[in-house]
């Protein structure tokens, strides 16, 4: 409780090649708990890559990963005990369309965490009840329109009760009048003190919610700065050009 | 007629109608086979030369054709050489079926159905049309009924008493099942499911036997199956035992092939117990990832599709016999196992096909959640790609059904093999045509109802499942 100075994650001298194509250079980050991180940049920067690292759905071939003090090796035992503190919210939400929503959030307490059954049916309802839709879950994903179904994605990471919570562009796939109520849900998360690594071009949440925001360009971190001072005083001319482009169109 | 809010919305919707569809018979020809000239010409060909064909094979049937073989040997095609006072045993093993079908249908309705009715339908005919015959029996030779009663009635009169146990089987069974439902509808399908995997080795057992000769369920020896008997023997045995093998194959064949764990062997390792205690534990945790388990399901899928069936058949029974030493395995059972690793490479790539059709976002969800390896194929992959595998599944279980008549090509007696040694008997010399046509009907029937019941099972999915986002 007290050593809220140590880092949940720190990321040293990550490196990552796709083939020859150098995705990471030299990655050096660290996160708090209870820190809402926003990683903007332009896309193929590297920023979506990067966070898949820290829960190893990609390997990093450099560097060390430290998340809550077990460091991710290739021992599976790590790579297991890693992905259930970190919940990951993805781009195209990835719910199983074979489960109802209930199944997909009970599913990994159940079988992972080894809860009984009904206590894991009645977390889930307390956690559709927070992302406000406790009335679908006994439908199927693909009876829910897409910010109802990314909103399951959320509970169904929450479900784990993880540490950290990732989330990959959770808004990018979603219409125009769909991404508020996706964005409420995650402000919510954020002021209730988790732990928050979100890679969006949400600028209006970012400057709104984020703690911290790292910027990447070409696999690189350009710069970290606090939302005020990078949307008003940003340092780096790239990061300049950056938010000249996304906020003129 | 319509009352308009907006005036413009109003002159639109009175000028735009909706054009009118025709309806009824007359219209449907007209749309589909008489709307140019050219359809009028293609369809009148086909109707000159089909319904040519169509009276020259009726004209065969009732004037020329001696349907005797078929009724004076009908036991022996059905059933081989199958002690005929154990007859009663496969009667029951059809009735277990009928009625967990009848329980099903009761449960499951919507998908078992269409092919319960056409079941009950098709057995109706066979009791109805004897009946007709028989009242018929009188009418000069000659003529149709003539032909009804002289050829068919025996085969009909033949069949009635069992189809009539069979739908009274298959009723009750409704009866049960929609009782069952009512009660407990979850429970109810459950206990069914088990049921089928129950029946099967009972059935088995049935068939087969295994007490003594003056026991309950005296042994018959598998060279006395024959007939229908053999095949459906054949294929049940082969597509049950193929189905999870060629799962194994396709994930071995699917599994990433490298290693994830090293084992770090410090100096004078095999000196401490422990330590080949971590090289097991790495080894088994490993598994999946072996590049040579990989590289073996490669080479046996890639061998077995690239030889043909025969080949297994005569390698089976000509080369294990030899390798081993000893005749003593059953032929019947060589070819059960070699129909079985022979498809097995084919439900393989089927399998594969539907692992690789799904989104990739799947299994990454699967892992983020913290799920094994094993969990994530059991839960998420797995289900998903044999719903999307169901069509060729099926496909290739037809193709297995019709592929056990090669059986015959290694001396084996099944439909075909004994419709062979029927046909070599001096009296029926030269009824290639009459029992050729009964064959022929015979497996078509069990295929359509294959692929019939498939497509039902493919539209129980609901709606919802289908929209995959």
């Amino acid at each position: 409780m007290g050593k809220q100075s140590e880092p949940i994650i720190i990321v040293r001298d990550l490196h990552k090649w796709y083939g020859d194509f150098h995705v990471l250079r030299g990655i050096n980050v660290e996160v708090s708990p209870g820190e809402v991180v926003v990683i903007c940049g332009p896309s193929g920067s590297g920023k979506s890559t990067f966070i898949r690292t820290i829960n190893r759905l990609e390997e990093h071939e450099r560097g060390d990963i430290i998340v809550d003090g077990i460091r991710l090796t290739n021992d599976v035992r790590n790579i297991s005990a890693i992905r259930s503190e970190i919940g990951m919210v993805f781009q195209q939400f990835n719910l199983f369309p074979h489960l109802t929503v209930l199944q997909n959030i009970t599913l990994a307490p159940i079988w992972v965490r080894k809860r009984p059954r009904r206590e894991a049916e009645k977390l889930a309802f307390e956690l559709l009840e927070r992302v406000k839709i406790p009335e679908q879950a006994h439908k199927y994903p693909g009876q829910l329109s897409g910010g109802q179904q990314q909103r399951v994605a959320i509970a169904r990471a929450l479900a784990m009760q993880p540490k950290i919570m990732l989330f990959d562009e959770p808004t990018s796939a979603l219409d125009p009048e769909m991404i508020k109520e996706v964005l409420d849900v995650m402000r919510e998360l954020a002021r209730s003190g988790l732990t928050m690594l979100v890679v969006t071009h949400e600028m209006g949440f970012a400057r709104e919610v984020a703690d911290r925001i790292i910027f990447f360009d070409r696999g690189e971190i350009v710069e970290e700065n606090t939302p005020d001072g990078f949307f008003h005083a940003p340092k780096t001319d790239r990061a300049k050009q950056f938010l000249a482009n996304i906020l003129s169109h | 007629m319509t009352t308009t809010t907006a005036p413009t919305e109003g002159a639109s919707s009175s000028s735009v109608t909706r054009p009118v569809v025709e309806r009824g018979l007359l219209a449907w020809l007209h749309q589909n086979f008489f709307r140019t000239p050219f359809d009028v010409a293609l369809t009148l060909i086909v109707l000159v030369i089909g319904g040519n064909l169509l009276v020259q094979f009726v004209e065969w049937s009732i004037a020329q054709a001696d349907w005797t073989i078929i009724t004076t040997n009908f036991r022996i095609l059905m059933q081989g050489t199958y002690p005929a006072e154990q007859g009663g045993r496969l009667g029951l093993a059809v009735a277990l079926i009928t009625l967990i079908a009848g329980v099903s249908w009761g449960i499951w309705g919507k998908m078992f159905r269409a092919t319960a009715f056409a079941f009950v339908g098709g057995v109706l005919i066979f009791i109805f049309v004897p009946l007709a015959a028989e009242s018929l029996a009188e009418a000069p030779s000659g003529t149709f009924s003539a032909y009804l009663s002289g050829q068919l009635a025996p085969l009909f009169s033949l069949l009635r008493e069992p189809v009539l146990l069979l739908v009274a089987c298959l009723l009750i069974g409704y009866a049960v099942g929609r009782f069952a439902k009512q009660i407990d509808r979850k429970r109810a399908g459950r206990y069914t499911l088990i049921a089928w995997f129950v029946a099967i080795p009972v059935c088995f057992i049935l068939v087969r036997g295994f007490t003594e000769p003056d026991g309950i369920l005296p042994f018959v020896q598998t060279s006395r199956w024959g007939g229908l008997l053999l095949t459906f023997m054949l294929a049940f045995v082969a597509i049950v035992a193929c189905f999870p093998l060629g799962i194994l194959l396709a994930l071995g064949r699917m599994s990433s092939g490298t290693h994830k764990l090293e084992f770090k062997a410090p100096p004078g390792w095999w000196l401490n117990p422990l330590q080949w205690l971590h090289a097991l534990s790495i080894w088994w945790r490993n598994l999946g990832n072996y590049p040579i388990i990989k590289l073996l399901c490669i080479i046996y899928i890639e061998f077995l599709r690239g030889v043909p069936l025969v080949t297994v058949f005569f390698t089976a029974n000509l080369i294990v016999p030899l390798a081993l030493g000893d005749n003593s395995i059953d032929a019947v059972l060589r070819a059960m196992v070699a129909l079985t690793l022979f498809e097995a490479a084919y439900i393989a790539e089927i399998v594969r096909g539907g692992l690789q059709a799904l989104p990739p976002g799947q299994l990454e969800a699967a892992k983020a959640l913290g799920l094994s390896p094993v969990q994530a194929t059991l839960f998420i992959t797995l289900p998903q790609a044999l719903r999307i595998a169901i069509p060729p599944l099926v496909g290739q279980f037809i193709t297995m059904f019709k592929d056990t008549s090669l059986v015959a090509i290694i001396g084996l007696t099944d439909l075909l093999g004994i419709s062979r040694s029927v046909l070599a008997q001096s009296e029926f010399i030269g009824r290639h045509r009459e029992m050729y046509v009964f064959v022929a009907i015979v497996y078509f029937v069990f295929s359509y109802g294959m692929s019939y019941a498939a497509r039902q099972l493919e539209r129980s999915g609901s709606g919802a499942f289908r929209k995959i986002g």
